[in-house]
């Protein structure tokens, strides 16, 4: 027994196992096992035909003829089980639906036939076929479409005779389409058209009652009926973009394929926008009727046309219609229920494998009960149906396929869950095949299987031209390739021998290189065309029966097996040494190492991924992957010391900018009450005598500045002006009350005229208060007795100015007058006119410049300056250098003023006062003074302490 | 009393009150005081400023005035609007002009009189105190005295010696020790006087103060 060789890991395998010793891969398909009786009956016939040869009308050997027997005995000569009458009369359930296919029949069996246009048809189904669905999304659209092109096919497959039974549907409808499921074996028909009608409502947003939409139309097919037909005339042009089978079919249409096969693959390759059908694929059999003559039918389909016996009560339809055809439903519920995914390999495989219908046999056993069947639905009348159409009866009604106005229109709610997979229900098994073929682009061998399971002979024509069609014709190969095919054939049939002429370089090539090497290459290419395929007797079984049906070349590439592609792996026998030297120059030999081929016991079982539990699937990274390099580890490596030096800067780091809080002065601190003790003595001492009045302290007796003041004034000529300069700020007007007081009283006692004058702002006014308030007594009036000239702004160049031309500095008096034709500067040109300047001031700058300034313009006038204390020590000098006549200075040079002229004065009221503050002053200096040598001796005696406690004994 | 002179001894003793608050720290009393002084002074500068200069100097020899009093008011008007604009940056440069010619006229007249109302006669006597003639040649010593070791005080030029370290030599440094001492004495001087003038102006406010209280007492 042949060994099967694993298609996963291509290992072989005892031809007994299931699945892969190695990979634990299934070996044999699940239908391997199946009776091989059902397939057995369409595979005996097709090849007996030749692809070139149109389909015979008639087979009596076909099992469809028993079929049509059958619905010939059931319903008796009348093919027109369908008409009005029959369909309206007879009691619903009655009649077997397949009984539509002998108007399948009918319609084929009439090959001269042409097809008519139908002129009356109705507009609405028209524009419902020819309008494409709203949005991709649009599943009504969708839905709605399907139906009408489900419909539309069946009505292109029999053309005008099957339209008697549509045309009666459409009666129905006229009659209200009451009818509902439970009381009509063709209520799901029913329906079916209602549901087209519905759509077509609704895209013609005419929303008219069903009753006129549905007007049966004069001749045998209904409107919608006809304009499917007549859409579907307008093939897709992108559908045979999507369908590589169908690409293929193109180029040997002419040739091969009957004429309504011509025109499906036509029709498969034409326009799409026109119809828009979404599912291409359930369309991909739809040719127009009138394009199908009857002749060129295959016999199978003929048969369909033939009235099928009616099924017994209550026996389920699937045993009395033939297996493929009972298939067809179980296979529609199985499609529908793929539709949603893209089916599996395993599966593909499977249905490639085998027959369509003996591979749906199987899968499709318990799918039934995937559809809900509307509560009216009754039982019967799917058991009676054929598996397929049971289906399609049993989904149509119910979900999406009937829209919401086909719900309104019937009146009965929609329990269907499943839209899509009616689809598929509705279509044959042959297009089914048809369509897996398209849907297996990927890998090839898929498709390349589907081509050698059993079909019929037109599909297999069809089939040896796709394949022909994909490798090229001979004269759109190019030269090497054809060169190539000749060598195939002659190892295989050698049928094409001619086509081998005009071979280039690489045919040559290959004829030289001998059978071995030619029977390699041929088992690369069919290594990489069916990779599955299997040893053993399954695999030649099927090729023994189809053996006919394909063209030899064909043929040749289906029967290898793939045993030897071992070969290939290794490319060792490949023409290696017969390169051209220039391009065996150009290798770059010995800069590739090729990695050794794994042993089995080095091949493990991939762990994860999609292809996991599979052993020697190449690993991810080659063979040769290279080393990881060495991981560097990024962490730093820190010696406790260095540690502790980063936790202390980040400590230090933290406390930088941490904010420290501001601290809040305290209420009560030494210093605070000792500033206390000290201004309450200070008041006491200097309040006490200001309150009482005391007069105790004796005054100082003057000194000689004070007496030198005392001797000018008394010097001073009668009627003399006086030019007294109140520089001082307010803040000093007590002291320098006191201080001036007594002169200015002795200067008005005399009667001397008064100028006065500031070189400070507030001096001016100061000046005038003085005049007016403390010496209010003296009567002194402005203008006459003294005359103030106000503010002589410009400082010390002021000074100058005022100093050599006092009449233009200072020309206007504080009330705006003219200052120098008045009483007081009468015969006062210059500051030497004056008979004595009095200078009054608080800061020893101010008399300073009076000195530095007016020096040389006073001549011999004698300047007096009456200071306060804190300016005193200053002016001394100029006074001790004869700058300055006399100098009254401070309170204490007020008071002996005050005591040199017997008066007591401001200045004495001021003294006593004075003298405690001075005291308290000098007590406060030395207790503070003791105090902080008591304090230091007690510091150092205690640090004396301290070191010699510290010292060693 | 009368009630203006009511009102202003009241306003100066809460016045003065406030000021004294100051002993017990920083308070809005005596901030309120000062703002008020300072106020005052402000504006009672710029009218005197306003009466007693630009209107007797600048305005009314410009109305009033002859042509050559007009011309030459012109240039101190013009000096003076130049000064405004150093309150615009962008004008600030056209300010420099009379400033300087302020600076100059100011600088020129403080060296003129510094040098022959305060340097030379300040020197001639110091030179006359030493007059034997005189009765003051203790003075005179003592000024020169002191003198001499104040300007020696502030001498800081050393030779350096053999180890590297500069050091003044004793008798410099014991006459700039002996300065040190008269630069005490002077400030101490300083100090007292400036003490004597406060304490003059404390007394001065007790004395007001009581003679309120004495005002209200005896009208009351």
């Amino acid at each position: 027994m042949a060994d099967i060789r694993c298609p996963m890991c291509g290992k072989p395998n005892p031809a007994e196992r299931d699945v892969c010793q190695y990979c634990q891969a299934r070996l044999k398909p699940l239908t391997a096992a199946l009776p091989p009786e059902p397939p057995k009956k369409p595979s005996a016939e097709p090849p007996k035909k030749k692809a070139s040869e149109p389909a015979p009308k008639h087979n009596a050997d076909d099992w469809l003829g028993s079929l049509r027997d059958q619905d010939d005995e059931s319903f008796g000569e009348s093919g027109d089980w369908l008409d009005d009458e029959t369909l309206i009369g007879a009691g619903e359930g009655e009649r077997d639906p397949l009984a539509w296919l002998s108007s399948i029949d009918s319609g084929a069996a009439a090959p001269g036939k042409p097809a008519e246009p139908e002129p009356d048809e109705t507009e609405w189904l028209a524009n419902a076929s020819l309008e494409s669905p709203a949005s991709p999304g649009d599943t009504g659209s969708f839905e709605r479409t399907f139906t009408t092109s489900s419909i539309g096919r069946g009505r292109r497959e029999d053309d005008v005779d099957l339209s008697e039974w549509l045309s009666s549907l459409d009666k129905d409808q006229d009659e209200g389409i009451q009818v509902t499921g439970g009381e009509e074996a063709s209520d799901w028909l029913a329906e079916f058209d209602t549901a087209g009608a519905a759509s077509d409502d609704r895209e013609a947003e005419a929303l008219e009652p069903p009753v006129i939409q549905s007007k049966p139309a004069e001749d045998d097919l209904p409107d919608w009926l006809a304009g499917l037909a007549g859409n579907y005339q307008s093939p897709e042009p992108g559908f045979a973009q999507r369908t590589t089978a169908q690409e293929a079919i193109e180029p040997t249409q002419p040739a091969d394929l009957p004429a309504w096969l011509a025109s499906l693959s036509a029709g498969s390759g034409a326009d799409r926008s026109e119809t828009d059908l979404p599912l291409d694929e359930f369309g991909d059999g739809d040719v127009p009727a009138e394009e199908l003559p009857g002749a060129e039918l295959p016999d199978w389909i003929d048969r369909l046309g033939e009235p099928a016996a009616p099924p017994a009560a209550g026996e389920p339809a699937t045993a009395e219609l033939p297996d493929w055809m009972a298939s067809l439903g179980a296979a529609g519920d199985a499609d529908e229920m793929d539709l949603s995914q893209p089916p599996s390999k395993e599966k593909e495989f499977e249905t490639a494998l085998l027959p369509d219908w003996l591979a749906t046999l199987e899968s499709g056993a318990g799918d039934d009960q995937i559809f809900e069947q509307p509560e009216s639905s009754p039982e019967p009348d799917t058991a009676s149906l054929p598996a397929w159409m049971a289906a399609l009866g049993e989904t149509e009604p119910t979900g999406s396929l009937a829209p919401e106005e086909g719900e309104e229109l019937e009146g009965e709610p929609v329990t269907g869950q499943l839209s899509e997979p009616a689809e598929t229900a509705s279509e044959p098994e042959w297009f089914a095949n048809f369509e897996q073929v398209e849907e297996l682009d990927e890998p090839p061998a898929a498709a390349r299987n589907l081509v050698d399971a059993p079909m019929p002979e037109w599909l297999a024509s069809l089939s040896a031209a796709e394949a022909e069609a994909s490798l090229g014709t001979p004269a759109e190969m190019p030269d090497w390739l054809q060169g190539l095919r000749p060598t195939q054939d002659d190892l295989g049939a050698g049928q094409l021998e001619g086509e081998a002429e005009g071979a280039d370089w690489l045919s040559d090539l290959e004829r030289g290189a001998g059978e071995s090497e030619a029977a390699e290459v041929q088992d690369l290419e069919r290594a990489a065309s069916s990779p599955f395929a299997m040893d053993g007797d399954l695999d030649s079984d099927l090729e023994s029966l189809y053996q006919a049906d394909v063209p030899d070349w064909l043929q040749d590439v289906t029967t290898e097996t793939p045993a030897e592609t071992g070969a290939v792996e290794t490319g060792e026998s490949l023409e290696r040494a017969e390169l051209p030297g220039w391009l065996a120059a150009m290798r770059p030999v010995g800069s590739v190492s090729v990695p050794r081929p794994l042993q089995e016991e080095e091949e493990e079982y991939t762990e994860a991924g999609p292809l996991a539990g599979l052993r020697g699937i190449l690993p991810a990274e080659p063979v040769v992957a290279t080393s990881r390099p060495k991981a560097l580890s990024l962490r730093l490596d820190l010696t406790d010391s260095q540690q502790k030096h980063i936790n202390l800067l980040e400590t230090l780091l933290a406390s930088e900018e941490a904010p420290r809080p501001a601290q809040a002065p305290a209420r009560l601190t030494p210093q605070h009450l000792l500033r206390w003790v000290i201004a309450l003595c200070l008041l006491v001492a200097v309040g006490y005598p200001v309150v009482t009045g005391s007069t105790l302290a004796p005054l100082p007796l003057p000194p000689s500045g004070v007496l030198e003041v005392r001797q000018e004034i008394q010097a001073l000529p009668a009627g003399a002006p006086v030019l007294v300069s109140f520089d001082y700020e307010a803040r000093l007007a007590g002291e320098m009350e006191a201080v001036a007081g007594p002169v200015l009283d002795d200067l008005m006692l005399r009667g001397a005229p008064l100028v006065l004058i500031s070189t400070t702002p507030s001096g001016a006014f100061l000046a005038e208060q003085f005049i007016q308030q403390v010496h209010a007594d003296h009567q002194y009036t402005s203008g006459q007795q003294y005359l103030n000239l106000g503010y002589l702004p410009g400082s010390t160049a002021g000074l100058a100015s005022f100093a050599s031309q006092p009449q233009r500095s200072a020309g206007y008096s504080l009330s705006g007058y003219e200052a120098w034709g008045q009483v007081p500067l009468q015969g006062v040109a210059s500051l030497a006119d004056f008979g004595l300047v009095l200078i009054i001031t608080d800061r020893a700058e101010t008399a300073q410049a009076w000195i530095e300034q007016t020096g040389n313009s006073l001549g011999d006038t004698p300047l007096l300056v009456a200071a306060s204390a804190q300016a005193e020590p200053l002016i001394r000098p100029y006074y001790q250098s004869g700058q300055v006549k006399g100098l009254v200075g401070g309170i204490s040079g007020g008071s002996a003023y005050d005591n040199l002229l017997g008066v007591a004065g401001q200045a004495r009221r001021y003294w006593d006062a004075y003298q405690l503050g001075l005291l308290l002053a000098v007590a406060v200096i030395i207790l503070g003074a003791a105090a902080n040598y008591i304090m230091a001796v007690l510091e150092r005696n205690k640090r004396s302490k301290g070191e010699r406690t510290h010292e060693p004994a | 009393m009368n009630l203006p002179d009511l009102i202003g001894a009241s306003i100066g003793f809460l016045l003065t009150l406030a000021v004294f608050s100051y002993l017990i720290g920083d308070n809005p009393l005596f901030r309120l005081a000062i703002y008020i002084f300072i106020g005052v002074s402000t504006g009672y500068v710029f009218s005197v400023t306003l009466y007693n200069v630009l209107i007797p100097q600048l305005l009314l020899p410009m109305t009033l005035g002859n042509p050559a009093q007009i011309s030459l008011a012109l240039l101190p008007l013009l000096l003076g609007g130049l000064l405004i604009t150093k309150i615009s940056p962008r004008l600030a440069w056209l300010g420099n002009f009379p400033a300087a010619y302020l600076v100059g006229v100011g600088a020129a007249a403080a060296v003129g009189g510094a040098l022959l109302g305060t340097l030379f006669p300040q020197t001639g006597a110091a030179i006359n105190s030493l007059d034997a003639s005189r009765n003051t040649l203790l003075d005179g010593i003592i000024l020169l005295v002191g003198t001499l070791a104040t300007l020696l005080y502030f001498s800081f030029s050393a030779r350096p010696q053999s180890a590297g370290a500069a050091e003044q030599p004793v008798w410099l440094s014991s006459i700039g020790s002996l300065g040190q001492a008269f630069i005490g004495i002077t400030f101490g001087v300083l100090f007292a006087g400036v003490y004597s003038a406060a304490l003059v102006a404390l007394i001065e406010r007790l004395d007001s103060m009581w003679a309120f209280v004495q005002s209200l007492l005896a009208n009351l």
